[in-house]
């Protein structure tokens, strides 16, 4: 038994954040006399996810180094993720204050609920042993479905929070399944060890199950096809600020540990690049062509979500093939940060419309986002561009994202891939400029002005995430270059 | 019980290696020895069912069963029989699966806690080495059974009392398990016979006066296991002036005296897992384990029942203190449950168990520290005992005892 | 062959399993055998001190009831932590580690803690609020 007290150091993002959420839920039940309104909570928030992202990015230098006798590793691709991860945070921290503030809902744990979610997060990007990933993976999950279920009042939430537990604890177990397969095969639950038995060639039926199994079991967090069902109901009953969030952080955290489990655990080159290829071919196409038929913009984004999830498959499946593999990670880092960027300033949008709509009593359709160029030209225009950027678009991130990923699927021999890639994405257009146009271009205005002051704080964020997707789409360099230099742990 | 069967083996002049019938023999002892076990615990339940009454009616100046067999001794047998004669009924909206089922599970779980539990220096049946964590793992399963009957049978009186008492029994279970974690502690292991070995004969050898805190968790413990037993005054699952009778309301006849067998063959659970654990188990005075094993003979046979006897009679005067308090004490209110578990027993033992750490630590680098604190706990104690002792004393000599011993006694 | 006789020790559990569930089965059936059957619908009814009644039984039940599940299963689940622990920490001892091994249980604990003071606090052990 050797302990490292400064192994404590490698994963200070996860300290951080769950050291906020502790001291939230403390002064939760202590200031509520002083403090009736728990105002402060956001700000505490936000600042503790600013430390997260400034201890992320601060230990992005250091060298790659396993961690508690292995069972997590501090390197390069944890730091981005949780760097992406916190950012994310910090971002939603600002929406949900002024969308809560608006709807008299700055009660209880919404914060202590969103630090927990993410220091689950920074942890699974971080995890390199099959119990350290699953217990990372509850405490990020069950975070989650409770901020689904935070507006309590109304079927939605309930349904939205009961759907993605009760399908979210099956993932589970499907992941605890294959966890026990993987034991089973080599004796750990480590995954260099896991690796050595693949290695060894001694690879047995347990072991590809195991890895079907687990692929599953984070399949269904990513939202890849076959397990996607979760989706729409979830995105559509949460509130805004939490889909934002969930869209992503959660698919940052599970992305970066399926990586981590099929490369590190699995070797170069398996078998399951075919799985990855197959679900990668299904989701764009399930994903992209379910989104057409939506007119609630929520539940638009949900499918884009799942489509979204698609591209980035592809990135991972690029990832298993003998080319040099840091090329594939770097535009998965790059794509999960722009695709982070670009929904959570949408749902950003989405939360202040949601609220009008929730006080005017309207349903959520693309018809009530009509004239929303009039009132608010900022807020159009921020909608407009993160449309862009969903939809692939130059000059903006989503562009950029797109681009870098299907460069490494054909540098990865993934051809056919890319192309269909290319095809879903000009598919994807159709759904995303209909906002615009709606926006735009028709203009029965029913809805009616959003209150002032209380807008300041999501507006900061929208400009904020605006401002990161148009950098990222007209200056990638800088990203480029972090990005690379945090997959340089996966290649040559 | 291994090492006794070799011996056994060797004695009539076979390699217990090489025999081919060595396996069976094994098979046949423990077969046997869980038949004793599962006769002995019922049989003992049958048997405080008669001493609880005689307690009682002792306590409250009545005169209790006295007429079938010496002092009424032979009392339990007559109500088995009767029991067994009786009708046994399922309600018709019962769920008769799990209605029928539900016995079955309070019985195992109350049986296979015998496994673990040492009746003397060798007779144990099995000594697991997650023994004390496999009994708080089993009797878990009682509250299993007391949700299907309760359930199953369909009646609202039932339903209640299963869910109060399951709530009483899972809030209960935390102070327990966190107080059996002082002795595991003080032993460094799990096993039930390594923690009686780790303590002594002589009382300032027992966990329970190793330290302030192991002395409180002794209490936590004992006070925990009343209310996991439903134990007055912890008796609120079966309240019968407000429940009818709790979880066990629809079943009648032998079915029926199966949650009342359970419910007094735990008071020697409860009462052997407190001496086992605080008490110094079957360790005789003046006789170190290492010093026991390695007796031979006749004197090991007359040291062995020794134990046996030490054992059951620590045993069984818990038993009794547990029958003294249910005559003694009115049963609490819900509320005051609840709270006393989770805002005092709670956090107090879980202080215990880092209290405890820290005081192994420092006795550690001050040996002496240890010793003085046994002793003056162990001074207090019998200071106490005496006290009380002469209190009672003095009381019969002011009042005199009102129970009449000539008729019918 | 490895498997067999690292549960060997378990197996008095399963003979005891067994005895238990074939005496209660025994009982039982003599209970059946030797008791009267008269069943008649009064006596199939359930009882509700002689008044007919009204509505399933199954009915919903007190938030707090479940709230009391839920703190059993997070603070069960610790002390299944802690037990390891503590049947380790004389070997932590001998090894001279063990105040490292106190520091670390006291972190934990005093997570812990702070959850009890939460849930306190927030007035879930309040059973008349």
């Amino acid at each position: 038994m050797n302990f490292n007290p400064g192994d404590l150091y490698g994963v200070l993002p996860a300290l951080l954040l769950a050291a906020g959420a502790l001291v939230l839920l403390t002064s939760e039940v202590f200031l509520r006399p002083v403090e009736p309104d728990r105002r402060y909570q956001a700000w505490v928030a936000a600042a503790f996810a600013f430390a997260g992202l400034w201890a992320s990015l601060a230990q992005l230098g250091d060298p790659a180094q396993p961690l508690f006798a292995g069972a997590a590793v501090s390197d390069g691709f944890a730091h981005i993720v949780a760097a992406v991860v916190c950012a994310a945070l910090f971002l939603s921290c600002i929406v949900a204050f002024s969308y809560l503030e608006s709807l008299r809902a700055t009660r209880g744990e919404f914060y202590a609920l969103a630090l927990f979610s993410a220091s689950g997060m920074c942890l699974l990007a971080q995890a390199t042993d099959l119990v350290v990933i699953f217990i990372s993976l509850e405490v990020m999950s069950l975070a989650v479905y409770a901020l689904c279920a935070y507006l309590r009042r109304g079927k939605r939430p309930a349904e939205a929070a009961f759907k993605y537990f009760i399908l979210g604890s099956f993932a589970s177990a499907i992941f605890l399944y294959g966890a026990a397969f993987a034991f089973g095969a080599s004796g750990s639950t480590r995954l260099a060890d896991l690796a050595a038995t693949v290695r060894s060639g001694s690879a047995t039926t347990l072991v590809y199950a195991s890895a079907a199994l687990l692929a599953a079991g984070f399949a269904f967090k990513v939202a890849a096809v076959p397990f996607h069902m979760w989706v729409p109901d979830v995105y559509d009953g949460a509130p805004a600020p939490v889909t934002g969030f969930m869209a992503a952080g959660v698919k940052a955290a599970a992305f970066a540990t399926l990586v981590r489990i099929l490369v590190s655990g699995y070797g170069e080159g398996g078998r399951w690049r075919g799985l990855i290829v197959a679900l990668a071919y299904l989701t764009m196409l399930v994903g992209n062509l379910l989104a057409v038929p939506q007119r609630s913009v929520k539940r638009m984004l949900a499918y884009s979500s799942i489509a979204h999830a698609g591209y980035l498959l592809v990135a991972v499946a690029a990832m298993g093939t003998s080319a040099p593999r840091a090329d594939a990670a770097g535009a998965l880092l790059f794509y999960l940060a722009s695709y982070g960027a670009t929904v959570i300033g949408a749902f950003a949008v989405v939360a202040i419309i949601e609220r009008k709509l929730a006080l005017s009593g309207l349903g959520d359709d693309l018809s009530s986002w009509a004239g929303l160029s009039e009132k608010h030209p900022a807020l159009a225009a921020a909608m407009s561009l993160f449309m862009i950027s969903l939809a692939g678009v130059p000059p903006t991130a989503g562009f950029m994202a797109k681009l870098t990923v299907f460069r490494s699927a054909i540098e990865a021999d993934l051809v056919p891939l890319a192309i269909f890639g290319v095809i879903t994405s000009v598919a994807g257009l159709y759904y995303y400029l209909r906002v615009v146009v709606y926006v735009y271009m028709v203009p029965e205005a029913k809805a009616d002005a959003v209150q002032g002051g209380r807008l300041l704080s999501a507006g900061l964020a929208i400009a904020g995430c605006a401002l990161i997707v148009l950098w990222m789409g007209v200056l990638p360099g800088s990203f480029a270059a972090l990005a690379q230099s945090g997959a340089a742990v996966f290649g040559r | 019980m291994q090492d006794f069967i070799d011996n056994l083996i060797r004695s009539w002049g076979h390699d217990p290696a090489a025999w081919p019938w060595t396996q069976f023999l094994y098979l046949a002892f423990m077969g046997a020895a869980a038949f004793i076990v599962v006769n002995f615990a019922a049989i003992s339940a049958g048997i405080f069912s008669w001493a609880e009454r005689r307690v009682a009616a002792r306590m409250q100046s009545r005169v209790g069963p006295n007429r079938v067999g010496p002092f009424g001794f032979l009392q339990w047998v007559a109500d088995a029989v009767k029991l067994l004669l009786k009708e046994d009924l399922v309600p018709a909206e019962a769920d008769a699966v799990l209605f029928r089922a539900a016995p079955y599970f309070m019985m195992v779980g109350f049986a296979c806690v015998f496994v673990c539990l040492p009746f003397s220096h060798k007779l144990i049946v099995a000594d697991l080495n997650i023994g004390i964590f496999y009994i708080l793992a089993v009797t878990a399963l009682i509250v299993v059974g007391i949700i299907m009957s309760g359930w199953s049978s369909n009646s609202k009186w039932s339903l209640f009392g299963a869910i109060r008492s399951a709530a009483q029994i899972i809030s209960y279970e935390i102070p327990a398990g966190m107080a059996l974690m002082i002795p595991v502690l003080l032993a460094g292991t799990l096993s039930t016979q390594g923690i009686i070995r780790a303590q002594g004969g002589w009382p300032w050898q027992w966990f329970i006066f190793d330290n302030p805190a192991a002395f409180a968790a002794f209490f936590i413990y004992f006070i925990s296991a009343l209310a996991e037993g439903n134990r007055t005054p912890f008796d609120l699952p079966e309240a019968e002036s407000e429940l009818v009778s709790g979880y066990n309301t629809e079943y009648s006849g032998m079915r029926f005296s199966y949650f009342f067998l359970v419910e007094w063959g735990n008071m020697w659970v409860m009462s052997a897992i407190a001496t086992t654990m605080f008490l110094g188990g079957w360790q005789l005075p003046g006789l170190s384990p290492a010093r026991f094993d390695a007796l031979t003979g006749g004197v090991a046979v007359i040291a062995e029942i020794a134990s046996l006897a030490l054992f059951a009679f620590k045993t069984l005067f818990f038993v009794f203190v547990v029958m003294w308090l249910r005559w003694t004490l009115p049963r609490i209110r819900v509320d005051q449950m609840m709270n006393m578990c989770w805002k005092y027993l709670v956090p107090a033992s879980f202080a215990g168990a880092l209290f405890v750490a820290a005081w192994m630590l420092l006795v550690h680098e001050a040996p002496w520290l240890g010793q003085a604190m046994r002793f003056a706990l162990t001074a207090i104690a019998a200071v106490t005992v005496a006290a009380f002792a002469l209190r009672t004393l003095k009381n019969l000599r002011d009042t005199g005892d009102k129970f009449d011993f000539t008729s019918n006694w | 062959m490895r498997a067999l006789d690292y549960l060997s020790p378990y197996l008095p559990v399963l003979i005891l399993l067994l005895f238990a569930g074939v005496l209660c089965a025994l009982i039982g059936a003599a209970a059946t055998f030797l008791g009267p059957k008269r069943i008649t619908a009064i006596k199939e009814t359930a009882f509700e001190c002689g008044s007919p009644s009204i509505g399933d039984s199954h009915s919903r039940h007190s938030v707090k009831f479940y709230l009391v599940a839920l703190l059993f299963v997070v603070f069960d689940v610790e002390s299944v932590f802690i037990y390891p622990w503590g049947s380790l920490l004389r070997d932590f001892q001998a090894e001279g580690l063990g105040w490292f091994a106190y520091v670390e249980m006291l972190s934990f604990m005093a997570t812990l803690a702070l959850g009890l003071v939460y849930v306190w606090r927030k007035g879930a052990l309040e059973w008349n609020p």
